[in-house]
């Protein structure tokens, strides 16, 4: 064989080769699609269990259609990378559903007509680069009675979340009947009014997303405060805020909890997220008719206190003394999942909830009920005074004089038992159609079945800004959850409603591991310099008032009797308070101190400490090498 | 299969009795340290993961791999030992199989050196440990994939620095692909099913795809394919010039 022909068959080789490469890889990545191997913990990335019969129960055909452009692959990898796991999810949804679940795909081209149909569905256009190129990466699916559920746009931070959306849209498409929610409120939860400045009146405020999510999966309809009856289709009542429920209203609800209705209550003695009153501060929550409930179901709203937790607490931007600070505010709490029952279907799978100014519950040791704590503080709480957060409350006040009761206290608790009613006496006389013989006789004294209530003592924690993270996306809302708050009401709904769960899904995904070494040093520094602050601010005080005391005693007396003494002793407290500034100032520049300590040890650690270790090992393993080659030469010299 | 062992440990005994090997590891280490907390600003982001740190590895091993794959067979060549080292009673196969593992267990020990970020990060809070395992199996399998083309380009070339250059100029072109600066530059004249695939060959794409904490089939299929191909590349190369 000469040499060109070895070099050509050199060359056919690896051109053979190269093909077996892309065949091997076209075959691993079209046949293989939905093998992998899930690390994560919990399995982020694998098809949960609890949803398949989602999938397999679909009776009537549902047809998804994916919108993808091929020219968003090319401009952001991650979209390709993301848009192959929507089409893995779905394969196996497909393949779950024996047939009754089709999935097609579109590559919207600009000017085409498969653009037309997915700008039709409302799907959402992302510019790429800057020639007037759009891209799409949206579906929109429909069952056979032209239902129709859409995803705009497949937003990379909600990819944790994606098998949660399309597990939901896929049931909402196959589940059209929805059971009844019935809601009793007086939060502007349909929107409301921001406070307005001077009498002017306030920008709209949008409706709150809790509404969006409760009624993707149930009908919603509003009850008044004033009911007097509760028609027969409502399977669960929400009783979110009843501030002002009428006596009527509130008989009503406990003879429908006694006959078997099931209720969840969130009742907030310290409303912080209500509609801004007409003018001046807001009136209290009138939660009489609520309390009255609670105190049949075993429960009570203690009084004049709120819940704190010292670990828990949120940090919030506030003021002090006129100048910025940023602090923890144990009313507002960010409680992780073991402040939440981990053995309870709604709170198993939960992983945090935003609590703001929640009352604190005690449970009557009397009632015979079941009472069984869903939602609680950790041991480093406080009952705090609940003047203390009307107004603008003074944070870094509380943070100083928190201490610590070693309790938990109870914030959301499930209620079951044969309870007893709350009107013993019957219908109350404030009704204006007197009790006739008929309706005395309809009277339940108590219950034939176990109730089934929920109670939370915070109603703030439906509130946006307490659980939703919101971006604008191209001119779309983009909604993220910071917190399980809705996930809790979904659960709690489902639970008592007693819909097929996809509980297991929703707290899935959150992901969040902060660091939380540093966030202790935070704390214990933060609570150091609190101390150290009072101390300093209350010398500076006496300090001052020293001084003036030895000014006024001089102004008494006139210039000339101004003593040598006094001169100095005002000189000596001047630079005493100049001293104690200064100290101030650097407690509080001491804050971040040991965290930048950390910062810089472990930079330096990570940086040069293998360098350094490795670098002094390769001399030590070279100096041993030359002694040894030493030694051997020697010993060979000297044989 | 003994051959190739013997050629793996005696290259890489050789790797250790240069200072290279520290110069190598230590750059390295340094390099990721410095990236993960200057650049990706670790400490500022407060999250207990390696994402940061691993973001940083594809753009690293640009420049170091081919470093140490550079002198995998120019060397060799330049100093006429290769001529030795093929008379061996050794397949030509077992000589660039060996050569590349020992390269290979030399860039593992680079990586696996910077396990202080694992304690770190351990330390700070509580990571998800499988993801950064899987990471870390993912990092070491893409560098395996960088060491086999610079190997290939090393095996043609006897000057090292053109060695260097082409090998990472190929990697560039796998880790960028994907990419509509890379794809762009195909669609003039390649077909379309060509820049598909080359659009799905990008490092880039593949591993952060495996950082997520998930491997999946099609992407360890690619990054062992890729090793094969090059490897397989490489022998044919070494035996041609041999032949030469």
């Amino acid at each position: 064989m000469t040499n060109t022909d070895k070099s050509r068959l050199a060359i056919f080789a690896v051109i053979v080769a190269a093909v077996l490469f892309l065949a091997v890889n076209i075959i691993a990545q079209t046949t293989f699609s939905a093998v992998r191997l899930d690390v994560t913990e919990g399995q982020v990335y694998t098809l949960t269990e609890e949803t398949i019969p989602v999938f397999q129960d679909i009776k009537e055909p549902i047809i998804v259609r994916v919108y993808f452009s091929q020219n968003l692959a090319e401009a952001s990898p991650r979209h390709g990378v993301y848009f192959q796991r929507v089409r893995d999810l779905l394969s196996q949804y497909q393949a779950l559903s024996g047939g009754m679940l089709q999935v097609q795909y579109f590559d919207p081209e600009p000017f085409s007509d498969v653009e037309d149909r997915a700008v039709g569905f409302g799907l959402q256009a992302v510019p790429l680069g800057n020639l007037g190129e759009v891209g799409y990466f949206g579906l929109a699916a429909t069952n056979s009675t032209d239902d129709q559920e859409v995803i705009s746009f497949f937003n990379l931070e909600r990819e944790a979340f994606i098998e949660y959306d399309l597990t939901k849209l896929v049931y909402t498409l196959s589940n059209p009947e929805q059971p009844k929610i019935g809601l009793i409120t007086s939060l502007p939860v349909e929107g409301g009014m921001s406070p307005g400045m001077g009498g002017m009146g306030g920008t709209p405020t949008p409706p709150w997303q809790i509404m969006d999510q409760m009624r993707d999966f149930f009908e919603v309809e509003r009850l008044d405060l004033t009911l007097d009856q509760i028609s027969e289709d409502i399977d669960v009542l929400v009783l979110a805020q009843p501030d002002g429920l009428s006596d009527t209203a509130a008989y009503t609800i406990d003879q429908w909890v006694l006959a078997g209705g099931k209720a969840i209550v969130f009742a907030d003695p310290n409303l912080e997220s209500g509609n801004p009153p007409a003018g001046g501060m807001p009136a209290p929550a009138d939660l009489a008719g609520i309390k009255t409930l609670l105190g049949a179901w075993g429960l009570s709203l203690e009084e004049g206190v709120l819940a704190a937790d010292i670990k828990a607490a949120v940090r919030v931007n506030t003021a002090a003394g006129g100048r910025p600070e940023i602090s923890d505010y144990p009313a507002w709490m960010n409680l992780q999942a073991d402040a939440l029952n981990q053995e309870d279907a709604i709170t198993g799978d939960l992983k945090n909830l935003t609590i703001a100014t929640a009352g604190v519950l005690s449970v009557s040791e009397d009632s015979g009920l079941d009472i069984r704590p869903l939602i609680q503080t950790g041991t480093e709480s406080m009952e705090i005074d609940a003047d203390k957060v009307i107004g603008l409350p003074d944070v870094v006040a509380m943070f100083r004089e928190f201490v610590p009761s070693g309790e938990r206290l109870l914030l959301g608790a499930r209620v079951s038992g044969l309870a007893k009613t709350a009107f013993p006496d019957g219908r109350p006389d404030d009704d204006i159609t007197p009790m006739d013989g008929e309706a005395q006789a309809e009277h339940r004294g108590e219950a034939t079945d176990p109730i089934q209530v929920i109670v939370v003592s915070d109603a703030d924690m439906l509130a946006d800004r307490f659980w939703v993270q919101e971006s604008n996306f191209f001119g779309q809302r983009m909604v993220v959850p910071t917190a399980d708050n809705a996930a809790f009401l979904i659960n709690a709904l489902e639970n008592l409603t007693g819909t097929p769960a996809l509980s297991s899904l929703r707290g899935r995904g959150q992901i969040s591991r902060p660091f939380t070494v540093v966030e202790e040093l935070q704390l214990s520094a933060e609570q150091q310099f609190r101390a150290k602050e009072t101390e300093l601010l209350s010398r500076l005080e006496t300090l001052e008032s020293d001084i003036s005391a030895i000014q006024l005693n001089q102004n008494g007396q006139g210039e000339a009797a101004i003593s040598e003494d006094d001169q100095l002793t005002i000189t000596n407290y001047r630079s005493e308070i100049l001293a104690t500034r200064k100290e101030l100032r650097e407690v509080q520049r001491g804050l971040r101190e040991d965290i930048d300590r950390l910062e810089g040890t472990l930079k330096f650690l990570n940086i040069a400490g293998v360098p350094i270790v490795f670098g002094a090992l390769m001399i030590l393993v070279a100096v041993w090498r030359r002694k040894r080659a030493a030694a051997s030469t020697t010993s060979t010299a000297s044989a | 299969m003994r051959n190739l062992w013997i050629i793996a440990k005696r290259e890489l005994y050789g790797y250790f009795t240069t200072p290279m090997a520290f110069v190598f590891i230590a750059i390295f280490v340094a390099l990721t340290g410095a990236f993960t907390f200057y650049i990706g600003r670790f400490f500022d982001r407060g999250q207990a993961s390696l994402e940061t740190f691993f973001s940083f590895h594809p753009w690293l091993y640009l420049l170091l791999v081919p470093a140490v794959a550079m002198r995998l067979w120019s060397e060799e060549r330049k100093s006429g030992t290769i001529e030795q080292l093929l008379t061996l009673p050794i397949t030509t196969a077992d000589a660039v199989l060996g050569k590349f593992l020992a390269a290979w267990i030399f860039c593992g020990i680079a990586l696996a050196l910077t396990f202080p970020l694992w304690i770190t990060v351990s330390y700070l809070g509580q990571p998800d440990h499988g993801v950064i395992a899987l990471s870390y199996v993912g990092s070491f399998l893409m560098a395996g994939a960088f060491l086999s083309i610079g190997a290939c380009m090393s095996a043609l070339t006897r000057n090292q620095i053109i060695a260097f250059i082409a090998a990472a100029a190929v990697c560039f072109v796998f880790t960028m692909s994907g990419l509509d600066l890379v794809l762009n530059f195909f669609r003039a004249w390649a077909p379309s099913f060509l820049v598909d695939v080359i659009a799905a060959s990008s490092f880039l794409v593949r591993f952060e795809s495996v950082t997520r904490g998930v491997m999946e089939f099609r992407d360890a299929v690619f990054f062992i394919s890729m090793m094969a191909f090059w490897l397989f590349a490489t022998t044919v190369a070494v035996d041609a010039k041999k032949a030469a």
